[in-house]
């Protein structure tokens, strides 16, 4: 029997029969996995994805074999496969890429955590003050729209640029489906880029807010008790208009505009299996899948590519233009209405829901303890989901010609 | 300033601005259906059928 003490331990030898810098990235990437499990601990970034995403990061970098005599990979997913048969053939050896090939490939698990975020969002909030929200959630996609520029500064296409630039919409979903449409060759590193950096809205927008926002600004207290309450039916039909309008103007974005209405629509028909289903398994199912997938998908020779490292920069600099565009927002509303307005509701027009909302209120109330501008910020919320899926279809209607 | 920069400052300033009048007109559809709302409601009052 020929028995060779390499075959005992691939994962270990097959570091040392690689590149320098892929060895090297491999040891990196397995240790910003641990870092995001701790961070997931910890509570500072989403633990709901950063512990799948963490794990897979880890296994799938140190999981690494020899697949023949001189290919070397992992039993997880191949991302970079295209030709059917070879699909076919992946589909019985890699264990994540059915999930891979039939949800995540054709963006089916980004409209599925629409659907999630549909039901658990209330479309009230917008109803109630519909220009006031939609005027902050144009101001806070100001990163989607300032990065374009940046991305093909650093040498990307505008396809490619326009797919970065959707990370400053905060939206992870939004971010994939995108990217898959616009940028397929860079839909991993962006898609990882963007759910890493959402923590930048739990961790860094509230030392921006209090930059930017006196703390006299910061606690002016929002009148609550005026706010419209709408019957369900309303909500309903609102929905449906809405859904119809935006299908009809960017067909591109349909199936994110679908899942989000349709998931409104279920929770305001009151369909109790429905709501259960959506909120509870569709939602923390497709995130829990998502957050794994993405971290399997960090590979060391992907990640390696030299197209990615400025996507770091860029990712942060969207973000950073729609918090700045959001508050910007926030302090014209509060001029124009005469300080009736607190400037913090701005922040919140960056759709990463709910956390941008939470992020206000909690900015409002550590400044003044009676502030509660929650509702508002709410609708602003739920308008920056509406305005980046808008952004997205219209770049996605404009820039696929080419 | 290279010609791809420049166009691409052009475009992401004609989809920000597109995007925008997209935006009103959601929230001036929303205003208009939140009228015949109102309207409604005061016709059902009117008439002695309140909700």
């Amino acid at each position: 029997m020929n028995f060779q003490i390499n075959n005992l331990f691939p994962g270990i030898t097959t570091l040392f029969a690689v590149e320098p810098q892929i060895a090297l990235a491999r040891i990196i990437l397995i240790a910003l996995g641990l870092l995001l499990i701790y961070l997931g601990y910890k509570k500072i970034l989403e633990p709901l994805l950063m512990i799948p995403m963490g794990i897979g990061m880890i296994a799938v970098n140190a999981g690494v074999l020899y697949l023949s005599a001189v290919k070397m990979g992992t039993i997880f997913v191949d991302p970079l496969v295209s030709d059917p048969a070879d699909v076919v053939n992946i589909l019985q050896i890699d264990f994540l890429q059915p999930i891979y090939t039939l949800a995540f490939s054709n963006g089916l698990i980004a409209c599925l955590v629409f659907m999630g975020i549909g039901v658990i969002t209330d479309v009230g909030f917008v109803m109630a003050r519909p220009f006031s929200s939609m005027i902050v959630a144009v101001f806070a996609e100001m990163g989607t729209f300032v990065t374009l520029p940046l991305a093909v500064a650093f040498g990307y296409s505008f396809k490619e640029a326009a797919a970065i630039a959707t990370i400053g919409g905060a939206d992870g979903p939004i971010t994939l489906y995108a990217s898959l449409i616009m940028a397929k060759d860079l839909f991993v590193p962006i898609t990882v880029v963007a759910y890493l950096y959402l923590g930048i809205t739990y961790g860094v927008y509230p030392y921006l807010i209090k930059l930017l926002i006196p703390k006299e600004l910061r606690g002016i207290e929002m009148d609550i008790e005026s706010l419209p309450d709408f019957s369900p039916g309303d909500k309903l039909t609102f929905a449906v208009v809405c859904c119809t309008v935006l299908c009809l103007l960017f067909p591109a974005a349909a199936p994110l505009f679908l899942s989000f209405f349709l998931g409104v629509a279920v929770k305001e028909v009151g369909i109790k299996k429905y709501i259960e289903f959506l909120e509870g398994t569709v939602l923390y199912g497709s995130t829990f899948f998502l957050g794994l997938l993405l971290g399997v998908l960090v590979q060391a020779d992907i990640i390696l590519d030299p197209k990615v490292l400025p996507l770091l920069i860029l990712g942060i600099l969207a973000l950073l233009f729609s918090g700045l565009g959001g508050l910007i927002g926030g302090l014209l509303i509060y001029k124009f209405n005469k300080g009736k307005y607190n400037p913090v509701i701005g922040i919140a027009g960056v759709s990463c829901v709910p956390t941008t909302a939470k992020v206000a209120q909690k900015c409002a109330y550590e400044a003044n303890k009676w502030a509660v501008i929650l509702p508002y910020a709410m609708g602003a919320n739920v308008s920056g989901v509406i305005v980046s899926a808008i952004a997205m279809g219209v770049y996605v209607n404009v820039l696929s010609k080419f | 300033m290279p010609t791809e920069l420049t166009e691409s400052i052009k475009f992401a300033f004609g989809a920000y601005v597109f995007t925008a009048i997209i935006a009103m007109a959601v929230a001036g559809l929303i205003k208009i259906y939140l009228i015949i709302i109102k309207k409604k409601n005061n016709l059902d009052i009117d008439r002695g059928g309140a909700k």
